[in-house]
């Protein structure tokens, strides 16, 4: 890990509508870090997602990626910078093959060359993923489903890659074999930022934490000291901490 | 054989539904549009409208593209209601502009070999529906290539099943939709000359053409390209049908009971999948 900054999120404010999401959000990650974002539902935390790839426009605030603002840009131009981001509820295309799914996670012109030689690490992290090339997205079990939104993530050869709720709605030994395997994108050189409500496995996965709640950031730190402050589970009630 | 350019038309317009979810008002005037061309292809330039594809069809694409790049593409997310808008307009400012330039009278690309038929069997088939129902193959089959082989084909597929995962790929979903836009009318465009060839046309048929669109996909089912191939093939089988046996001012109304018929028996179309 180095001290090189590859994303810097400073006050940035969201808004859907007339409703506020984001209230002065400011985050940072280093190149190599994985780094989580917790909170309970609605905290804010897809939203800030969201706006570093594009897909919300904040109001105000900043996005600044390996020295550019990514605030103004549309999505497949900061798709084609190297960011990659593994959707909420993993948003696989259902009437694709798993190839073809696969094929477009490397479609930016970025990629595309080196699509086959990603394609090949990609069923060499999940080789489920290579046994069932040929089937529909679709009809994949959940699990299988999310593995194949990492690997579409994976596709683009990305150096920031944020991925959210990756172990929504799955069983605990997938999770632990996912996250497995994102620890090994990880030690590829792939830095990651990852949002996740189980407040444990956040702090046990990441080198450092951000704890959101109703739109702002209220604590920050590496694993070990966060998992010191009885804060975060008055932050953040309801399932174990 | 009519029925494979109906297919051809009821494509396009599934096409546009299935990817940007708007339904074109200004499809079948469209179709018509690039009658007209043909006609004046062969009327005032003197040549022969099948050759005229070939500055037809790339007109068509441009067109298309430009509808959506520069009217469709900013009102997507407003809501159903202001695309729908914005083709009802062109539909009108189309159809105005026919009974400018054509006047309200009955057209026809008349070219020598529109006549001509050939036996099969006991009948005689004119040569011109045989050549509707092969270019009507070829483009689906050019469609379908499209779609399955090359990479813009598939981000098509992917815009049209989950937006936000394909805005994620790195598609620019907005240039997506515009050539989606402009294929369509692209084989509007073609399914036009054809139409042209082998049935006269007014400023107003374009209003036909769009409800056989919409009868195509209905009888054939959504999502199905075989499906709206047959359909069309029903729709116009039954259209000629009744129009010989019972005579032409029965077309539209026999053809219109076919699509009450299908809905109220089999709403997915004959061959479409269920709803789920």
């Amino acid at each position: 890990m180095t001290d090189e900054t590859i994303l810097t999120v400073e006050n940035l404010d969201a808004y859907y509508g007339s409703f506020q999401a984001l209230f002065g959000v400011s985050l940072d990650v280093k190149k190599g870090e994985i780094v989580s974002l917790i909170g309970a539902n609605g905290a804010g935390k897809t939203t800030t997602l969201s706006c570093v790839t594009g897909l919300v426009r904040p109001a105000a605030g900043s996005i600044m990626y390996k020295g550019k603002d990514l605030s103004k840009l549309p999505t497949h131009e900061i798709i084609n910078m190297g960011v990659s981001q593994v959707p909420e509820g993993r948003g696989i295309f259902p009437l694709l093959s798993v190839r073809e799914n696969l094929y477009l996670g490397a479609y930016t012109k970025r990629s595309r060359l080196g699509r086959d030689k990603m394609i090949e690490r990609v069923y060499e992290l999940f080789p489920i993923l290579s046994e069932r090339q040929n089937q529909m997205g679709g009809s994949l079990s959940g699990g299988e489903q999310q593995m194949l939104a990492i690997g579409r993530g994976l596709m683009s050869d990305p150096e920031l890659m944020l991925m959210d709720e990756v172990s929504l709605g799955l069983a605990p030994i997938v999770i632990d074999r996912i996250y497995k395997t994102i620890e090994k994108i990880n030690s590829g050189g792939v830095t990651i930022l990852f949002v996740e409500q189980n407040v444990r496995r956040s702090l046990q996965e990441s080198d450092r934490s951000y704890v959101m709640k109703q739109g702002r950031i209220t604590l920050h730190g590496t694993a070990d000291t966060l998992k010191e402050e009885a804060e975060i589970k008055k932050a953040y009630f309801g399932l174990e901490a | 054989m009519l029925g494979g350019l109906y297919a051809v038309v009821g494509l396009g317009m599934s096409l546009v539904f299935g990817v940007m979810n708007v339904i074109n008002l200004a499809h079948g005037d469209l179709v018509v549009l690039s009658s007209y061309a043909g006609y004046v292809f062969l009327t005032y330039l003197n040549v022969d409208p099948i050759l005229g594809l070939v500055v037809i069809v790339p007109l068509m694409f441009a067109l298309g593209f430009v509808i959506q790049n520069f009217a469709l593409n900013r009102v997507l997310t407003t809501g159903v209601e202001p695309p729908l808008m914005i083709t009802f307009g062109v539909s009108m400012v189309l159809e105005n502009i026919y009974l400018i330039a054509f006047s309200p009278l009955s057209r026809g690309i008349t070219t020598t070999y529109v006549t001509k038929t050939f036996p099969v069997g006991p009948a005689y088939i004119p040569l011109v529906y045989f050549l509707d129902i092969v270019v009507a193959i070829m483009v689906m089959f050019f469609l379908r290539t499209f779609l399955s082989r090359t990479y813009l084909g598939m981000a098509i597929r992917a815009a049209s099943q989950v937006t936000r995962s394909a805005k994620l790929m790195g598609i620019n979903t907005n240039r997506v939709y515009s050539l989606t836009f402009g294929i369509a009318i692209a084989m509007a465009g073609v399914a036009g000359v054809f139409l042209g060839l082998t049935i006269p046309f007014t400023p107003q048929t374009g209003g036909t053409y769009l409800i056989i669109a919409f009868g195509t996909i209905i009888i054939g089912g959504l999502g199905s390209m075989l499906g709206t191939l047959l359909g069309g093939v029903v729709l116009g089988l039954t259209q000629t049908l009744a129009g010989t046996y019972l005579g032409t001012t029965w077309e539209t109304f026999v053809g219109f009971l076919l699509i009450l018929v299908v809905l109220t028996i089999r709403p997915q179309g004959l061959f479409g999948r269920k709803a789920t």
